[in-house]
Formats: C-alpha cells, sequence, structure tokens
C-alpha cells in the first residue's frame, strides 16, 4: 500500500511539472500513473474472484450470473479510469461519451442477469402454490 | 407393510410381559442388534427420502437413544448430522463476498454518474444469485413437507390395524379422526396456504430490497401473516387432539401427563422448534408400546436430513445477513435477510408438521401394554 | 511496468522541451513541430503499453475476455 502512494505521488507531481513545460506529458504521465495503480490493485483482487467463481459453481449457480457480476465491477472500474484521464486532459466531451457508453454496455450486461432473476422468482412460486 | 407390522410386533412382545424394567431395555435392544435392517432401507426407499446415505447407517445409533439421558442422544446425533456444518459455512462466505464486492462499488466517487447505475446493476444481479442459491433449499424444504404427509399417511393403516387387533377399538377409531384432524388443519394449511405465503413474500423481499416501497413491505405483511397461521392452525390442532385424547383413552397418569406436557407447549412462535424437539424427545421417552416408537423413528428419519438442511441454511443466510450489515449497506443485508426468513418460516413449518405427526402418534400408546 | 516508465515519459518530455526550444531559438520552426510530435508519440507508445497490461488484467481478473 505504501508503494502505491509513493508511485501516486511522485506521478501527480511530476505531472505537474510537466504542464509548465509541455502540457501533453502531463495528461499522459498521469494516465500512466492511474493505469498503473489500477493493474496493481486488481492483480492482487484476482484470487478473489477465482475463488468466487468457482464457489458459485459448487451451489449450482449457473456460471452465467457470477459472470455478469464481476463484469459489472470490471466496467465501472475501467470506465471511471477513463472518464477521469479525459478530464484531466479537459475533453470533457470525450469523457461525457465514455460515461454513456460505459452506462450502456452495463446495462445490457445485466438485462439478461434481470430475466433470470424474474424467472428465478416466478419459478420459485410456482413450486411452492402448484 | 406387513413386515413393518411384524417387526413392530417383535418389538412389541417384550414390553407386554416385562415393562418398564431393565431386561426390557436390554431385550429390545438385543432384538434391534439382530433385526434386519434391509427392511428400513426399503421402506425408505419407498417414501423417496433423500437416497445418499441409508438411515441403517445411522439407525442403530438412534435407537440406542431411548432411555438414556437427553444430552448422550444429542451428543450422538450431533455426531452424526456434524458433516453438513461446513457447506454452511462456505455458503456463508460466499453470500458475504457478494456483499462485499457491492460494497467495493461504494469506493467509486458520488458524482459520477456511472457510479449509481453500477450500484444498480450489481444489486439486481446479486439478487439472482442469492435467489438461485435458495431455490435448490426452498425446493427441498417443500419436498420435506409432503414427505411427512406421506409419511403419516403410511404410518396411518399399519397402526390403526395393529390397535384393532389388539382390542383397542376406542383408540383405533380416534386414529383416523386425529389423521384427518391433521392432514386437513394442518399439512393442507401448511402445504397449501403458508408455503406459498412464505416463498412470495421471500420473493418480494429479495426484488425490492433495501427500501421502504411497496413491495418490500408487502413481502414483510406476507411473512408475518404466515407466521400467525401457523400458530393458529398448530395450536387449535393441539387442542383439539387432546380433548379428544383425554375423552376417548382410558384415565391413565402417563396419557394424560404426555398430553398435557403437549397442550401446555401452545407454542409463542419463535420457540416452536425448542418445544417441538422437547416434547418430541419427551414422547419419545414416555412411549411404550414398540409401534409407537417405530412410527416415530421413521417420521424423524425421514424428516431429520432435510430438516437439518434447510436450519443450516437459514443460519447461513442470516448470519451472512447480520455480517453484511456493517459492510455493505442496508441493501445487501435486507436482501440476505430475507432470504433467511423465508427459510425460516419453512423450517418452522416442518418442525411443527412433525411435532404434531409425532404428537398423533405418541399420546395414543401412552397407554398400550401396561395399565 | 514499474515506476521507470514514469521517468522516461517525463525524460522524454523534458528532452523534447529542450530539442524544441533549442529548434526554434536556430529558426527551425518545422523542424521543433516534428521534433514534438515524435516525441509525443514515443511517450504515448510507452503509456499505451503500460495501458495494454492494465486491461489485461481486468480482462484476466473480471473474466470480461
Amino acid at each position: 500500500m505504501e508503494r502505491l502512494v509513493l508511485i501516486a505521488l511522485i506521478g501527480s507531481v511530476t505531472a505537474m511539472q510537466m504542464r509548465s513545460v509541455r502540457q501533453e506529458y502531463a495528461v499522459l504521465i498521469g494516465g500512466a500513473t492511474a493505469a498503473f495503480l489500477l493493474a496493481d490493485t486488481l492483480i492482487r483482487v484476482t484470487g478473489l474472484s477465482d475463488v468466487f467463481l468457482r464457489a458459485c459453481g459448487e451451489y449450482g449457480v449457473p456460471s452465467a450470473l457470477p459472470g455478469t457480476v464481476l463484469k459489472i465491477l470490471g466496467i465501472a472500474y475501467l470506465t471511471e479510469f477513463g472518464v477521469n484521464v479525459s478530464k484531466d486532459a479537459g475533453q470533457h466531451a470525450v469523457a461525457g461519451t465514455l460515461e454513456i457508453g460505459g452506462k450502456l454496455l452495463m446495462l445490457s450486461c445485466s438485462l439478461p442477469a434481470v430475466v433470470s432473476l424474474l424467472e428465478t422468482g416466478a419459478a420459485l412460486i410456482r413450486e411452492a402454490a402448484p | 407393510m406387513r413386515n413393518l407390522l411384524l417387526l413392530s410386533l417383535a418389538l412389541f412382545i417384550p414390553f407386554l410381559f416385562l415393562e418398564n424394567s431393565e431386561e426390557a431395555q436390554d431385550g429390545v435392544d438385543a432384538l434391534l442388534k439382530t433385526v434386519d435392517l434391509s427392511e428400513w432401507d426399503d421402506l425408505f426407499r419407498e417414501l423417496d427420502v433423500d437416497g445418499t446415505e441409508k438411515p441403517s447407517d445411522y439407525l442403530h445409533e438412534i435407537a440406542q437413544m431411548r432411555g438414556q439421558p437427553f444430552s448422550t442422544s444429542v451428543g450422538k446425533l450431533q455426531e452424526q448430522l456434524l458433516p453438513s456444518v461446513r457447506p454452511a459455512v462456505i455458503r456463508t462466505v460466499l453470500l458475504l463476498g457478494i456483499a462485499v464486492f457491492g460494497a467495493a462499488l461504494n469506493g467509486l466517487s458520488d458524482d459520477s454518474a456511472i457510479g449509481e447505475n453500477a450500484r444498480t446493476a450489481f444489486r439486481i444481479t446479486a439478487s439472482g444469485i442469492v435467489l438461485v442459491m435458495a431455490f435448490m433449499e426452498i425446493r427441498t424444504a417443500l419436498h420435506m413437507l409432503t414427505t411427512i404427509d406421506r409419511v403419516t399417511e403410511i404410518l396411518l393403516p399399519a397402526i390403526t390395524g395393529f390397535l384393532m387387533l389388539s382390542g383397542m377399538t376406542n383408540t383405533a377409531a380416534l386414529l383416523p379422526a386425529s389423521y384427518m384432524l391433521l392432514s386437513e388443519l394442518v399439512m393442507k394449511t401448511i402445504t397449501s396456504c403458508i408455503a406459498p405465503l412464505a416463498v412470495t413474500g421471500g420473493v418480494m423481499l429479495v426484488l425490492d430490497a433495501g427500501s421502504t416501497g411497496k413491495l418490500a413491505s408487502a413481502g414483510r405483511v406476507l411473512h408475518r401473516a404466515a407466521k400467525w397461521i401457523l400458530a393458529t392452525a398448530c395450536s387449535l390442532y393441539m387442542v383439539i387432539t387432546t380433548i379428544r385424547s383425554v375423552a376417548s383413552a382410558s384415565a391413565d397418569g402417563l396419557l394424560i401427563r404426555t398430553t398435557k406436557i403437549a397442550a401446555g407447549s401452545i407454542p409463542a412462535i419463535g420457540s416452536l422448534l425448542t418445544e417441538s424437539v422437547d416434547v418430541a424427545f419427551q414422547c419419545l421417552h414416555f412411549v411404550r408400546s414398540a409401534l409407537g416408537l417405530t412410527g416415530c423413528l421413521v417420521l424423524l428419519l425421514a424428516v431429520l436430513k432435510p430438516l437439518l438442511s434447510t436450519i443450516m441454511t437459514c443460519c447461513s443466510f442470516r448470519a451472512s445477513a447480520m455480517l453484511a450489515e456493517p459492510l455493505s449497506g442496508k441493501q445487501y443485508a435486507d436482501l440476505l435477510r430475507g432470504m433467511g426468513d423465508t427459510l425460516h418460516i419453512l423450517m418452522l413449518c416442518g418442525s411443527s408438521a412433525t411435532a404434531m405427526a409425532l404428537l398423533m402418534i405418541a399420546p395414543v400408546f401412552g397407554s398400550v401394554g401396561g395399565v | 511496468m514499474d515506476v521507470n516508465l514514469l521517468f522516461k515519459i517525463a525524460g522524454i518530455g523534458i528532452l523534447v522541451a529542450v530539442i524544441v526550444q533549442l529548434l526554434r531559438q536556430n529558426g527551425r520552426e518545422e523542424l521543433a513541430t516534428i521534433a514534438a510530435i515524435a516525441g509525443l508519440i514515443l511517450a504515448t507508445m510507452l503509456v499505451l503499453s503500460m495501458i495494454a497490461s492494465l486491461l489485461e488484467t481486468v480482462r484476466r481478473t473480471f473474466s470480461l475476455y
């Protein structure tokens, strides 16, 4: 954790320096720092998601559902990263469009899950009250 | 069924001659050791009980429980049934993991619009997972209720026939009436009224978790109605059976004591499980006749495993709801607690149905083989 | 994929700034512009390699495929 905080500080300060010299490099350095931090954090979480998928499989949950859950998480984090980097570069239009794209993608991922949720609920009720 | 009758006759005869003595205990124990347990396997196969583990594997242990102090019996039972704890722990951790992942999304800043969408989408998908995980367990619980019904239905002609043979026509006349009452008042209410209410309420609570909207409060109302109906049906049944038993059986101190214990535990629904298990074991202790014991044993064995698995799942849902509350907020806690409540009601249904069926069998035999 | 990459990008940036300044002083405007663009492309490729590894990690963790 300390390593990550140090890298974040160094990256931010360097980017600030570059802003007075050549502005575009500030955006590049900021983006690279953010990418590095995100990747480093996610590497530690990879084990968790594997265990989660395997445990869900053991209990007979169809593998589409936990996969969707993880997809939503991934899309959310990636979109957040891209939007913030674009905003740093001052391109709010790009950021806004990326945000809309992310929202649409998440909703389209979760639609099958919503359908299966309603179907399972109906099947349960039908089973209990024939 | 004829084999069951012969087996019970064989077990009954020592009681007839040597009631309430050490030799009786030893004799029956020796008899049980030589009994061909494959008979029981056929019966259980006929009842379509969970076929992965043969009841004869732990039948000896349970049969030895008679005449032993309660704690030893519970200890032996625990030995047999403890392996089902580990899956429950894993299930709790899994549900908790879902809630924690949901909490991770709270890290996205609030003024980013994608955070809100992500949270909603994640919650809906997590609801789907929770519902699917509870699905199998609810199906097992519902199946257990029908099993109780079928077991009592199968036991009834055997017990009635035996009573007729031994000349106790009064109690023989009482038994079918008791069974009609049991099946109409208790079992039918449970399977066609209480279970659907519980499941529907659970689904509503899952769909609308965390908010105070109409759907969630409707679900809660359904759950409360289900518990109230269960309490009323069981109380009615106990009162009527007590009155009938006292009226038609001989004035046996043992019988009155048994039914008084039964009537005295008109349940506050929350403690119904402890009450019913208490009553069941006390009845077992008082029952003299081998046929009554056989009937009680058969019923208990058929119901024990599904009931225990339902209890474990209910506990794991509730535990994860409790643990998720500080971690990921009210929504996930309500989601998990909704399913936990549904399983709780189904478990109460199962245990009270078993207790009522045991009450139907046991007091009838309180006076047989003695006075 | 570590901190040195950040310093490389910063180094390229400073180098480009110095070169552009020198070329402008000597009056070669178009060469200065070309040098600036070349430096930018180099730095962007470095950043893209880091972002590619980020995407790979995300794909593996969240099984996005």
